[in-house]
């Protein structure tokens, strides 16, 4: 990347001017602020904390939270490790099926036509709603879980990896006909890169569909998890502890997704603009 | 966005120091097409007839254009010679043998430059190379070389998207010839580009041509750029197209812009825009 005199790339790092370092200052001053008033209000309303918790109650119950012994039912680390698990499992397993299915049904036109109907028929259906089926089926444990996620997973990696698929152009297998590449070599050198930008956009989707699956899962039952605890919380009237599992969830939320868009800037830089979403 | 050197110095020099590639030595192939004819069905189900029973020659080491109306089969022709089409009648031979296929002798280089946006120059100029299974080390040496000689220098790793059109197509060119095709298919190449981009390239591929002695078949929309830079130009009618009159140019080598000037080849130009013109009012 260091050649003498390569054009001026497009997306050089942007220095820090002096607007993005007054919204960079603005951010966290704006929600300090937010939060100084919802502490302040409920200490002066006298609001029951079991309907809005003061944010110093949630911060304790964050707290608490992780410093209770590991071992103990109290601790964070075990609810947080399980729903990951069930997460990161469900998500491999359901988009891997459902991109590998996408090739097969694009190569063969056939299973597409058998598929497309039926895939579009069980799309449509709310995957959450299949949960107490399936907790029915895999029990209250882990597999219940796992099973819902990779479910829910495997539909935006299905449909947004045949729309990527089927985006190549002519040109560019003419060219590799021209060359007298073989399937495989076309698929892998043009097909599979071409549709990379819509994958990602379906891994994205996909992400989303893991976590709230997974809690909703979680919500029907089960041992650990962070969706059981706050059924826990729920019945003890933990609203602060309730709030302080969101905060959780919201902070894991945003790490997986700003690590796939850093995979995604990273393997697509060439691709122009934001990626394109197919399925909702 | 143009290369900051001269691309006509960088290219004499880069000539020059070229020697001989490691495929052997380099040589045109000679094209015969006997009564071509294509059929397409739309979608609509009807047929339409796109080239009509053209035959012509190309002698080893020819430069043949093929210039007519656009939708006239120019690009159909080019793919049925490069064995990316079957012809619905008659059948193209290359070197005494049938195309029924694409051949590794053959090298490509179509309108849009179609090169692989997550590629580098060196990257996409290697495609081909990839895909055939041929020695990638032997073949990264000259595809720099080839770079520096289309005045590509100092963009190896430059993205396409970082490119101007015409240094665009110039990493084309060097795709199509790095394999040391002994034919290259050119479907108007120079087609998107602006008018001065268009000339200096039309020198750069006389250049290389020379220096390289394969045949070409160039298709264009362009009389001018036709005459320029061809032996032999061969005219189509408007769909179905029908080889209309093929005229030999008969111009000096190396082809010098002044030479477009005369009366021989202004007397040529008009020849083929009646052919042209007489055909698109008729219709």
């Amino acid at each position: 990347m260091s050649a003498p005199s390569v054009a001026a790339r497009p997306s050089q790092p942007r220095r820090l001017g002096v607007r993005t370092y007054h919204s960079r200052l603005l951010l966290p001053l704006v929600v300090a602020g937010i939060l100084a008033l919802w502490e302040l209000a409920v200490i002066i309303t006298q609001l029951n904390e079991i309907i809005l918790p003061r944010p110093t109650s949630i911060v304790r119950a964050l707290m608490d939270g992780f410093a209770a012994p590991v071992a103990s039912r109290a601790s964070y680390f075990p609810h947080i490790a399980q729903t990951l698990a069930e997460v990161t499992a469900g998500y491999a397993v359901g988009c891997t099926s459902g991109l590998v299915l996408a090739t097969i049904s694009v190569r063969f036109s056939l299973l597409e036509q058998l598929f497309r109907p039926l895939v579009v028929a069980f799309q449509s259906m709310p995957k959450i709603a299949l949960a107490p089926l399936i907790v029915v089926w895999f029990g209250f444990g882990f597999n219940s879980k796992f099973v819902l996620v990779i479910l829910a997973t495997f539909f935006p990696l299905f449909v947004n990896g045949i729309t990527g698929f089927k985006s190549v152009e002519e040109g560019p297998i003419n060219l590799m006909r021209s060359f007298g590449a073989n399937r495989w070599q076309i698929f892998t050198k043009v097909t599979f890169p071409t549709a990379l930008p819509y994958i990602f956009a379906g891994l994205e989707i996909a992400l989303v569909h893991a976590i709230t699956s997974a809690i909703a899962a979680e919500f029907l039952g089960g041992q650990l998890g962070l969706g059981v605890m706050i059924l826990h919380m729920e019945q003890l009237l933990d609203v602060a502890g309730i709030f302080s599992v969101l905060m959780i969830l919201a902070c894991l939320g945003g790490l997986l997704n700003a690590g796939l868009g850093l995979a995604r800037r990273h393997i697509v830089s060439w691709a122009p603009g934001e990626s394109r979403a197919v399925e909702s | 966005m143009r290369a900051a050197n001269n691309p006509a110095i960088s290219l004499l020099n880069a000539l020059q120091e070229i020697e001989a590639s490691p495929g052997g030595e380099l040589r045109g192939s000679a094209i015969q097409a006997r009564r071509l004819s294509k059929m397409y069905r739309l979608s609509s189900g009807d047929e339409v007839l796109a080239l009509s029973d053209a035959s012509f020659d190309v002698s080893a080491g020819e430069f043949v254009s093929i210039v007519g109306p656009s939708g006239c089969g120019k690009s159909t022709l080019l793919k049925l010679i490069g064995g990316l089409s079957t012809p619905s009648q008659g059948e193209v031979t290359i070197d005494g043998r049938q195309v029924d296929g694409p051949r590794r002798d053959v090298g490509f280089v179509f309108q849009d430059p179609t090169l692989l946006p997550w590629r580098n120059v060196i990257q996409n100029a290697m495609l081909g190379i990839e895909v055939l299974g041929l020695d990638r080390a032997i073949y990264r040496t000259r595809a720099q070389e080839l770079i520096d000689l289309v005045g590509l220098h100092g963009f190896e790793k430059a993205r396409p998207s970082e490119l101007s059109g015409g240094m665009q197509q110039r990493s084309a060119i060097v795709r199509a010839l790095l394999h040391d095709p002994h034919l290259l298919l050119m479907d108007e190449p120079f087609g998107a580009l602006d008018a001065m981009t268009r000339e200096s390239m039309g020198f750069e591929l006389l250049r290389i041509w020379e220096s390289r002695r394969t045949s070409i078949v160039f298709v264009t929309h362009s009389v001018p750029e036709a005459l320029f830079l061809a032996d032999r130009v061969i005219v189509l009618s408007p769909r179905p197209g029908r080889i209309l009159d093929i005229i030999p140019v008969g111009l000096a080598r190396p082809r010098e812009l002044e030479m477009m000037g005369s009366q021989d080849v202004g007397q040529k130009a008009t020849h083929i825009r009646q052919l042209l013109g007489a055909r698109g009012r008729a219709a």
